[in-house]
């Protein structure tokens, strides 16, 4: 029961080592400005950084995406309050009642009460992290190539809840990320797929081109040039940004549920921090004594949803890191940054790779806490930078994308794969057609592939071992059930609309 | 502006045409060999599922004739320009080195986003240069990478 925390402990010593402290402290000053800053989220800021980041030692570079993300968690709540602008989509809550606050002079109390926040919920989405992820991770040691390759079956369904409003497009994208991923050799005999007679092609496509074209390039080819007025000036005092602590004591309630709703919420694959900061908000103004002060700026609006955000954040690590299966955008891409440098996330992980896999966890709780610093002092920075031109910004982020994908293989042809997924990710942003599908299809498709192949091959070409498995039914059924449930829950809101008419009529 | 509509019909005809591509090469890789799936036992079933919903994409768009709004034609001009702006930088890296290449891309990329007046050149050309110089030691320095 305490191995976990004997294990931390040792992370915790392994992140204090000077490379992975640096590598820490940059991704997450990195991650507050890109938290800050309209225009590019967490997601595109670690697809950015990949890259740059995987030059580096294997440890360094994950500690610093992984700063990236929870970074851009607390840099999104200064721009909501300060200015009225969500950083993030999971600071849209913190706008509500945070801004109010800021215009009724109590700027500091609203950024002191929301970095407090965004500490206490991260470390209670930590001790959750460290409490849980071992337990599911040996849980899942019990799966063998045909229970993988359900869990792999169950991910790629989770199309359904990540795919966005049309289920269609969804599957489309789903199919093109499934595509890429047959892209090279081929995993059993090593007959080249799709090379179109490009060697280079031969070890498929790297991981970090895709997240930085669809996520990266696409964002800033969709911004429109006039976000960003040089003319407006911060309009606050860095007195007044100082926390008041008497305030964040008052709201310890809402405090903790925030915490809890966005760390189980975290976990679900697909759900996401924004989710949880809206649920957590819905909870804390239900549960509220003056229900009525929420939107005219409650302290308790901003306490529930940024403690949400940041425990959903380490939430959603455990899918990734037990189990192998991304549950949001931005795992998605940290996780193509672990298959970067070599390491298969999934319960193995923890047993091949512990040392490494608890220094991670050990940097997440002392970026956690550095944040609490470096947020109080870049504040008035960060209120500053939210007006930054996009002709200032844009041309340095493309530069680093331009020397970061050249850097993977020394080849400017990788460079032009870039471009090309830039513009195909603006199209899919356009018309609607999701990122994330085709990222789960491009990372879990060839695992899918292999483990079909592999089971099959050693059932010589009996499909009824799939069901011969009981952990393996049971995920097939959920699948099939998370699958259909979309459809059932339409076709009887259409038969109880029907009855309603008639009743009307 | 243009028709959003226009752009979804394109893609999903293209992504239609590439599902039955990739049905054609998993044939030609093998389906089965022996009682096993062979090299192109997936994209056979890749390219099926890629061309019968980029497929039904396409009939559900002919049966709603609605508008789904359109693109600023200027938006489209600004990503064929960034785009062009980046080929320019691969081919001109070849010829007078990725640090200079790179000064000059920022400066497009810059330009394109909205530094139209001398001030805003100025500014976007200073961060250009000082930013050619911060890639040349993270890139060529730290970390060792034969820039062109």
């Amino acid at each position: 029961m305490f191995d976990s925390w004997y294990l931390l402990a040792d992370g915790l010593v392994a992140a204090s080592q000077p490379n992975v402290l640096a590598a820490i402290m940059v991704g997450a000053i990195i991650g507050l400005f890109i938290g800050a800053l309209p225009g590019l989220g967490p997601t595109a800021g670690v697809a950015i950084l990949l890259p740059v980041a995987v030059s580096f030692d294997g440890t360094s570079a994950i500690a610093a995406l992984g700063a990236v993300y929870y970074g851009a968690q607390y840099g999104g709540a200064v721009t909501a309050i300060l200015l009225g602008i969500p950083g993030d989509a999971s600071a849209t809550m913190t706008v509500i009642d945070g801004h109010k606050l800021a215009r009724q002079g109590k700027a500091g109390a609203a950024l002191g009460l929301s970095i407090a926040a965004s500490f206490i919920g991260g470390l209670i989405g930590l001790l959750l992290l460290t409490a849980f992820a071992t337990t599911i991770a040996r849980a899942a040691i019990a799966f063998g190539p045909i229970e993988m390759t359900a869990l792999m079956i169950f991910s790629l369904s989770l199309v359904s809840v990540l795919g966005g409003r049309d289920l269609n497009k969804a599957m489309i994208s789903l199919f093109l990320g499934l595509f890429i991923g047959t892209i090279g050799l081929d995993p059993m005999i090593g007959l080249p797929r799709f090379d179109f007679g490009e060697v280079r092609l031969f070890d498929g496509i790297e991981f970090s081109i895709i997240a930085v074209g669809l996520f990266g390039l696409a964002e800033m080819y969709a911004t429109p040039p006039s976000i960003g007025k040089p003319e407006e000036t911060n309009r606050f005092r860095f007195r007044e940004l100082f926390p008041d602590v008497r305030a964040t004591l008052k709201c310890w309630r809402e405090l903790g549920s925030g915490s809890l709703i966005g760390f189980f919420i975290g976990i679900l694959p697909g759900a996401g921090a924004t989710a949880a900061t809206m649920i957590a908000y819905a909870f804390a103004k239900r549960t509220s004594k003056h229900p009525e002060r929420f939107g005219h700026g409650a302290l308790e609006g901003v306490a529930a949803p940024e403690a949400a955000n940041n425990s959903a954040a380490y939430g959603n690590m455990i899918p990734m890191f037990a189990l192998g299966i991304p549950g949001s955008g931005t795992t998605a891409v940290l996780m193509g940054g672990l298959l970067m440098i070599g390491l298969q996330p999934g319960p193995m992980l923890f047993q091949t790779q512990s040392a490494f896999v608890w220094t991670i966890f050990g940097s997440f709780y002392i970026g956690n806490l550095a944040l609490v610093a470096i947020t109080i002092v870049l504040t008035p920075v960060l209120a500053t930078c939210a007006f930054v031109r996009p002709s200032f910004l844009f041309p340095a982020v493309m530069a680093i994308i331009a020397f970061g994908i050249f850097g993977i293989n020394n080849s400017m042809f990788e460079v032009m794969l870039v471009i090309g997924f830039g513009i195909l990710g603006y199209l899919m942003m356009k018309l609607d057609y999701p990122p994330v599908p085709l990222v789960l299809g491009m990372i879990l498709g060839p695992i899918l592939e292999r483990g079909i192949r592999r089971t099959l091959v050693a059932s010589d070409g009996d499909l009824s071992v799939f069901f011969q498995s009981p952990i393996a039914l049971v995920i097939l059924l959920i699948t099939a059930v998370l699958v259909a449930s979309p459809w059932l829950v339409s076709k009887r809101a259409k038969q109880k609309a029907d009855v309603v008419n008639t009743i009307a009529k | 502006m243009i028709p959003l509509r226009a752009f979804d019909l394109g893609l999903s005809a293209i992504l239609t045409l590439l599902g039955l591509y990739i049905i054609s090469q998993g044939i030609s890789y093998g389906y089965q060999d022996g009682a096993v799936p062979a090299a192109g036992f997936f994209p056979f079933w890749i390219g099926g599922g890629l061309t019968l919903f980029a497929g039904l994409n396409i009939i559900k768009l002919l049966r709603n004739s609605g508008m789904l709004g359109a693109i600023d034609t200027m938006e489209i001009v600004r990503v064929g320009l960034v785009s062009l702006a980046f080929c320019g930088f691969v081919v001109l890296s070849n010829f007078i080195g990725m640090i200079a290449a790179s000064v000059l891309l920022m400066i497009a990329v810059g330009v394109v986003f909205g530094a139209r007046d001398i001030r805003s050149i100025l500014t976007v050309s200073a961060i250009a240069v000082g930013m050619a110089a911060v890639l040349y030691l993270v890139f060529g320095v730290v970390l060792t990478i034969p820039l062109l």
